[in-house]
């Protein structure tokens, strides 16, 4: 009978364990595959830093780009208003049931006691004197035409937005530059001084230069600045009635949107403002028409306006 | 014998990329609690180029209506699945190549960010500035630790596989 001959290797306890062969064999695998997995980590750690590198020079490229770009006033361009804005602001307008959120009133208005401002026709004026560039003056056309409206048409109004680099910045807005009003009840002589480039726009006559310099002013800071409005010789208004950061990242449209809704917060403060303004428009036309000037919320705004009186 | 396959990356990268979204957290609440109460101002300097408010307030504050401090603040806290001990461990090279993407989208969002404040509004906003460099150092550290990571095979039998062997000797 052969023997089977035992090729396996023996500890001497009897324990079969791998033969040294093998043993070789797996150490020469082991290296293979340290040295496979080096070589792909070199590869990938080139790859990565190859991807980072690039994210990085982009970036600094846009940097670069912007230290070298002209530095302006940020102004955009000015564009018919949509039929979506126009149609806000006449359903706004007829929105004087709604008693007013006055606490959005941040800049209320001024009492006057100097002679009354007419038109060349006879009726009592209001004269509005802004810039376009100006984020005060973007927030306060919103209820100045709103107001307004009650008492007549505009038309050519346009839309724009205030200037990039003041704060806040980009605020949506009106502009009267090339607007008209026809009313039976008031005159409204919007100027837009100057551009959003803050270059000359329209012009004031010398008598109306002679009010913004003398009531353009406050009693913290006498210079005149805008926005102004002279409400018929009465009231005047110096600076943004409501905080304009609240329009801020929206456009035109969204604005109009928001302007007939008196829960939202664009909407609350422009409707306010709108009853306050239009509160010192019937002071002077006679409070006329009824309809407008007996309203709730116009009587709200009227009586807020005789508590600044006393 | 059985294997399990395990991603090989490095013991860092989990806890490094979850303590940069943390901050990027932190920082993206405060700017969205800022955008939305009025009575809180952003610690911020307001000269020269740095104007916190004249960034935070502008129209590039807003992306299809959504306040960028909103969006930066739901990008990190989806961030955080991505950036699990157990996410890191594991070799499927889904989970591997959605944690890049998912970083590659912040930078895409940040260099858009960064040419909003250099070339339109020309003001810088610490804060956005901030979040930027967590959200850049998060892909960073996600990109190396990627390439350190070499999936490997743990092998619960001690020996190796006779077949490999065998032809290792012949």
């Amino acid at each position: 009978m052969a023997t089977v001959r035992d090729t396996s290797a023996h500890d001497g306890s009897g324990h079969r364990g791998p033969t040294p062969s093998k043993k070789a064999a797996a150490e020469r695998i082991a290296a293979q595959r340290a040295a496979a997995q080096r070589s792909a980590r070199k590869r990938n750690l080139l790859m990565a830093g190859g991807g980072v590198l690039a994210v990085l020079l982009v970036i600094g490229g846009i940097v670069l780009a912007g230290l070298h770009t002209k530095k302006g006033t940020g102004s955009s361009d000015v564009v018919p208003a949509s039929s979506a804005v126009s149609e806000a602001i006449a359903k706004t307008a007829a929105l004087t049931a709604a008693q007013p959120d006055l606490s959005t009133i941040l800049g209320p208005p001024t009492a006057l006691t100097g002679a009354a401002l007419k038109a060349s026709n006879g009726l009592p004026q209001v004269l509005y004197v802004s810039a376009e560039w100006c984020p005060n003056c973007a927030a306060t056309r919103w209820p100045l035409t709103v107001a307004l409206s009650r008492f007549g048409t505009f038309s050519g109004l346009t839309t724009t937005y205030s200037s990039t680099t003041d704060k806040p910045s980009h605020i949506p807005t009106l502009s009267y530059r090339d607007s008209s009003y026809k009313s039976s009840y008031v005159d409204f002589d919007g100027k837009e001084q100057v551009d959003g480039n803050n270059k000359p726009l329209q012009v004031l006559t010398p008598a109306e230069n002679a009010l913004f310099q003398t009531l353009g002013g406050t009693a913290n800071d006498p210079a005149p600045g805008y926005p102004f409005i002279d409400f018929g010789g009465k009231w005047k208004q110096n600076g943004t009635p409501y905080d304009p950061s609240i329009l801020a990242g929206m456009t035109p449209d969204q604005v109009a949107t928001a302007m007939s809704n008196a829960t939202t917060k664009a909407g609350a403060a422009i409707q306010a403002s709108a009853d306050v303004f239009t509160a010192e428009i019937c002071s002077i036309d006679g409070a006329k028409p009824a309809s407008v000037c007996t309203a709730a919320g116009v009587t709200a705004a009227t009586t807020a306006l005789a508590a600044l009186t006393k | 014998m059985s294997s399990t396959r395990q991603s090989g990356a490095p013991v860092w990268a989990a806890p490094a990329c979850l303590v940069l979204t943390a901050i990027g957290i932190g920082i993206a609440t405060y700017l969205t609690i800022a955008h939305y109460d009025t009575h809180v101002s952003l610690v911020c300097s307001a000269k020269g180029a740095i104007d916190c408010e004249a960034v935070t307030t502008s129209a590039q504050s807003k992306v299809f209506g959504i306040p960028v401090a909103v969006l930066g603040l739901a990008y990190f806290v989806g961030m955080i699945p991505w950036h699990l001990p157990i996410a890191w461990r594991s070799a499927d090279p889904r989970i591997r190549f959605g944690r890049l993407i998912y970083g590659l989208s912040g930078i895409g969002f940040v260099c858009y960010l960064v040419y909003a404040e250099a070339v339109i509004i020309k003001k810088i906003c610490l804060w956005c500035t901030g979040v930027h460099i967590v959200t850049l150092l998060i892909f960073v550290v996600t990109v190396f630790a990627t390439a350190l990571a070499i999936p490997t095979d743990v092998v619960d039998d001690d020996e190796a596989d006779d077949d490999e062997l065998e032809e290792a000797e012949n």
